[in-house]
């Protein structure tokens, strides 16, 4: 079959497209890191103790802690203290930089309780946080009812394969193309067909 | 075997059950005989069936959610609170969330996989362009789902994932506004975002699937590459097998027990938690793993990786009907199509794959 002038030049074009695509797509990975603005840190005091207990909450290695002691000094450092108990806030620092995460923490919660009581229903992007809870584990160990859920699902699995078997096809791909024969190549010459060779 | 597996009418002259007598009074009044028309066979291959196995999912999330809607508390005061109540006293509660989640990511990945099958078998071609594109956009709104599925949690990933949102769309002006907090700046935006979640964004899913439906009936099924055609090249032989839509739905009710049962299991085993309350002014989480090549984009290019990334992405699928137009389907005959497909699909894993590489970066504000 003669190839026509317009397909060749037509699929240069979709080669030429698609290879564009991709070249634009990958074009971040030859670019140099370019990291967002230096953000701009807060200096509400009981903010940053927030944010120090997000950091405890996170991560309670040694990298953690070295966060969020950062936090409690900028809280420290702060001029706006309103509502935080600068006492406790000082305790807080003694406990952490002894290593006693969980006495910091209730230190550091009970030093802002005055100015997290005095906030407004949270508006627009506010996080409406009084208490920093710790993370909830997903699970602590199988019970009763999940070993039953447990099983059901199981059976759920086992009732739809056997379902999906039972309800296979009479013949697989390979069988009805042996049967049918070989797919043609694509009808260009059909009407619907010519239409759509745009190249 | 070119019989044509129709179901069998029933004899007239042998006395009806009440079971099949009540069911033809259904059938009278509801039409379900109607969905008895012929499909061809190849319809019943898992790969075909992949469209119906993501409409399960969406099924499974619709009723774990409505559940689910009953103990959740969209303020921000009390959402974090009131999911660990869901996982902690609920009866099931922790069963019935982690069932929402699993369903959430399986119709992810079935609707990934069911797009790529409709690629590599060229399904999007003429005169399937446009159920291709309305593809796209449900893929863009279970997307959509699962970023406003992980703000609800109103952890700190969960903030963390808003305060993204919140910056693209002031990235995007006056057309980013409806994301953006100033929109309604009295209300909170986790209210809007729950509404989002469980009204705009499954409602419009379940409006498009209608409409993708409807298009794969009148368009009918698209031809299996490896079979011959008909002589437009748009459908299936005439002298491969059919078999009734019903047989089409049956098996995929199958595949979808078996989804469940799958999903069961991982919420058994692996059942969601619940992070920590969330704080403003840190970034110390990384996003969902389905977020993961974009996150690898915003790290070396900053906020606006995300805003080119996703452009591109959305982009290059809503394009390639237009620019891949030869009516060729047999994968081995399409090779540039092919070649763009398996660079798309390495870039796309090599982006997630190198999260774990990234350095730990600060892009939101303080």
């Amino acid at each position: 079959m003669p190839v026509s002038h317009t397909f060749v030049r037509g699929r240069r074009r979709t080669l030429a497209i698609l290879v564009s695509s991709i070249l634009v797509m990958i074009s971040p990975l030859f670019t140099s890191p370019a990291f967002a603005d230096e953000p701009g840190e807060t200096t509400v005091g009981y903010v940053l103790v927030q944010q120090a207990l997000g950091h405890l909450a996170h991560d309670t290695t040694d990298e953690g802690i070295m966060l969020a002691v950062e936090k409690v000094d900028d809280a420290l450092a702060t001029d706006d203290k309103e509502g935080v108990d600068v006492n406790q806030l000082e305790q807080a620092m003694t406990a952490l930089e002894a290593g006693q995460v969980p006495q910091a923490r209730a230190l550091l919660q009970g030093s802002i309780e005055q100015a997290v009581s005095d906030l407004e229903p949270a508006v627009g992007e506010e996080t409406g946080t009084t208490v920093v809870l710790m993370p909830l584990p997903g699970r602590e160990g199988l019970t009763g009812g999940d070993w039953i859920l447990l099983v059901t699902s199981l059976l759920l699995v086992l009732a739809g394969v056997a379902l999906s078997w039972h309800f296979r096809p009479h013949d697989n791909i390979r069988e009805l193309s042996e049967r049918l024969g070989p797919p043609e190549t694509a009808p260009t010459g059909a009407p619907s067909a010519t239409t759509e060779v745009s190249p | 075997m070119t019989a044509q597996h129709v179901a069998d009418p029933v004899p007239t002259d042998r006395p009806q059950s009440r079971t099949r007598r009540a069911l033809d009074a259904i059938d009278e009044r509801l039409g379900i005989k109607a969905l008895e028309y012929p499909v061809p066979e190849h319809a019943n291959n898992l790969a075909w069936s992949l469209g119906g196995i993501t409409a399960v999912a969406l099924a499974i999330l619709i009723v774990t959610g409505v559940i689910l809607v009953q103990f959740y508390s969209p303020t921000p005061e009390t959402a974090n609170e009131s999911v660990r109540r869901i996982v902690t006293d609920v009866w099931a509660g922790r069963f019935v969330r982690s069932l929402h989640f699993w369903a959430g990511q399986a119709m992810y990945v079935t609707a990934l996989l069911h797009m790529l099958r409709v690629v590599l078998t060229g399904s999007y071609k003429r005169p399937r362009e446009a159920n291709w594109l309305i593809g796209v956009a449900m893929f863009g709104l279970v997307t959509l789902g699962l970023f406003t599925g992980t703000v609800l949690k109103w952890d700190q990933e969960g903030f963390e994932a808003l305060g993204h949102n919140i910056e693209i769309g002031n990235l995007l002006g006056g057309v980013g506004l409806w994301f953006s907090a100033d929109f309604a700046d009295r209300v909170p935006i986790l209210v809007r975002l729950y509404g989002a979640h469980v009204v705009v964004v499954p409602g419009l899913i379940l409006m498009l699937a209608i409409l993708h439906g409807l298009l794969v009936k009148k368009h009918r099924i698209s031809p299996h590459p490896a079979l011959p055609t008909d002589s437009s090249g748009e459908q299936a032989s005439a002298a491969e097998p059919t078999e009734p839509f019903t047989h089409h739905l049956r098996r995929i009710a199958a595949f979808g027990l078996t989804l469940l049962g799958l999903l069961g299991i991982l919420s058994v085993l692996l059942p969601q938690g619940v992070g920590p309350t969330p704080v403003a002014g840190i970034e110390v989480t990384k996003p969902p793993w389905n977020f993961w090549w974009i996150f690898t984009v915003e790290n070396w290019v900053g906020l606006k990786g995300i805003l080119y990334g996703e452009v591109i992405f959305f982009g290059l699928l809503v394009i390639l009907p237009f620019v891949d137009r030869s009516p060729e389907r047999l994968w081995r005959r399409r090779p540039i199509a092919m070649g763009f497909t398996a660079a798309f699909v390495l870039v796309m894993i090599a982006l997630t794959v190198l999260v774990n590489a990234a350095p730990a970066v600060q892009h939101l504000e303080g």
